[in-house]
C-alpha cells in the first residue's frame, strides 16, 4: 500500500527532471526494483495512473525491472 | 523517438535525506532511536506500558506514536509521566522519515536518553522506511502463527532484535517456537531474539538489560556528557 507514496515521489522527481531537460512528453519510466523491496509492481502502476501529472504524463509507460538486493531506482525517462 | 534521459536516482533518496537528518538531530542530543515495527494488535503499546517504568528508573525514555487516526496510545504512553507525541499518517500505512523529523520538533528533546518510535501496525510497508533510528525492532505475537516471519520476510530480515510477545498464550495456540526460531535465525542470523508477555512481564527483564546495555554504549562513545 505504500506504492501510493512511492509512486508519488518517482512522479516528483520526473516533474522535476523533465522540466530540467525541457521535456513536454514522457513517454516511459523506467524502474529498476529490488527483489527485497516490499514493492508490488502492479500497485505502483494501479497508483500511477492516479496520480501521474497530466499532459506531460498522459501517454507514459511505466516499465520495470526486477533486480537483487534493495534497490529501488528511477533508471531512465523517455521523451520529448 | 524521443529522447532518452538517464536518471538513476533512488526513490527513496528523499525520504533518506529527512532520515539522515533526523539521525544528526538525535545524535547531538544524545538521544537513541528505536523504530518498534509489527503488526496491529502484537501489543507494541502494551509492551511500552510494560517496559517504561523498568527502563525509567535508569534513563528518561520518550515515544512518537504512529498510528492512522486517533491520539489512544499518546494517551496511554502519556500515563506513565513520560513524554508521548502522536503522529496522524490520515491513511498512510508507514511513518515515513519527514513525519518523524516533524514529531522531533515537538519533543523536547534535551531530556530524553531513548527514543521509542512506535510505527504504524504493519509487517509490510514499513520495513522500507528509514526513519532515523539507531536500531530496528520487529515483534510478533504467537496468536499471528510463526509462519508470519516466512512470510513477511523483509521487515523480520532488517532488524536488529525479533521479538515475539504474547508468550503467555502459549499453551492456548498453535505457535510452533522452534520452527519460529529457525526461520528467524535463516532470515537473520544476527538479530537478537527475545520472547516477552506484557501480561505476566515474561522476558520484560532480559529486554530492559539488552536496551540498557545498548544505550550505555551509545552514552559512552559520545563520551557521556549527554545529560
Amino acid at each position: 500500500m505504500h506504492e501510493v507514496s512511492l509512486v508519488h515521489e518517482i512522479v516528483s522527481i520526473v516533474i522535476e527532471v523533465a522540466e530540467k531537460e525541457g521535456l513536454s512528453r514522457i513517454s516511459e519510466i523506467k524502474l529498476l526494483i529490488g527483489e527485497n523491496m516490499s514493492i508490488l509492481p502492479d500497485a505502483l502502476e494501479f497508483a500511477f495512473q492516479y496520480l501521474k501529472s497530466g499532459k506531460l504524463m498522459e501517454h507514459t509507460v511505466l516499465r520495470w525491472e526486477i533486480c537483487p538486493g534493495r534497490e529501488f531506482t528511477i533508471s531512465y525517462i523517455e521523451g520529448e | 523517438m524521443g529522447t532518452q534521459i538517464s536518471i538513476q536516482r533512488s526513490v527513496l533518496r528523499g525520504n533518506g535525506e529527512w532520515a539522515e537528518r533526523n539521525r544528526s538531530f538525535l545524535n547531538e542530543r544524545g538521544i537513541y532511536a528505536m523504530n518498534l515495527m509489527s503488526s496491529p494488535g502484537a501489543g507494541k503499546t502494551s509492551l511500552l506500558e510494560r517496559l517504561i517504568p523498568e527502563l525509567s528508573a535508569h534513563i528518561t525514555i520518550g515515544v512518537i506514536e504512529g498510528d492512522l487516526c486517533t491520539t489512544l496510545d499518546a494517551e496511554r504512553i502519556a500515563k506513565l509521566g513520560v513524554q508521548a507525541v502522536q503522529i496522524n499518517t490520515d491513511g498512510a500505512c508507514h511513518l515515513d522519515a519527514r513525519m518523524v523529523h516533524d514529531a522531533l520538533q515537538r519533543f523536547n528533546a534535551h531530556r530524553v536518553d531513548l527514543l521509542f518510535i512506535e510505527n504504524v501496525g504493519n509487517l509490510v510497508c514499513p520495513a522500507d522506511f528509514d526513519l532515523g533510528e539507531h536500531r530496528r525492532i520487529a515483534m510478533l505475537s504467537v496468536t499471528e502463527g510463526a509462519d508470519k516471519v516466512e512470510k513477511y520476510p523483509n521487515v523480520f530480515t532488517y532488524a536488529d532484535a525479533l521479538i515475539v510477545s504474547k508468550i503467555d498464550l502459549l499453551p492456548y495456540v498453535n505457535f510452533d517456537e522452534q520452527f519460529y526460531e529457525t526461520e528467524a535465525r535463516r532470515l537473520n542470523p544476527d538479530a537478537s531474539l527475545f520472547r516477552v508477555s506484557a501480561v505476566t512481564g515474561e522476558g520484560i527483564d532480559e529486554w530492559t538489560r539488552w536496551i540498557l546495555g545498548i544505550v550505555r554504549v551509545f552514552k559512552n562513545e559520545r563520551g557521556s556528557n549527554s545529560r
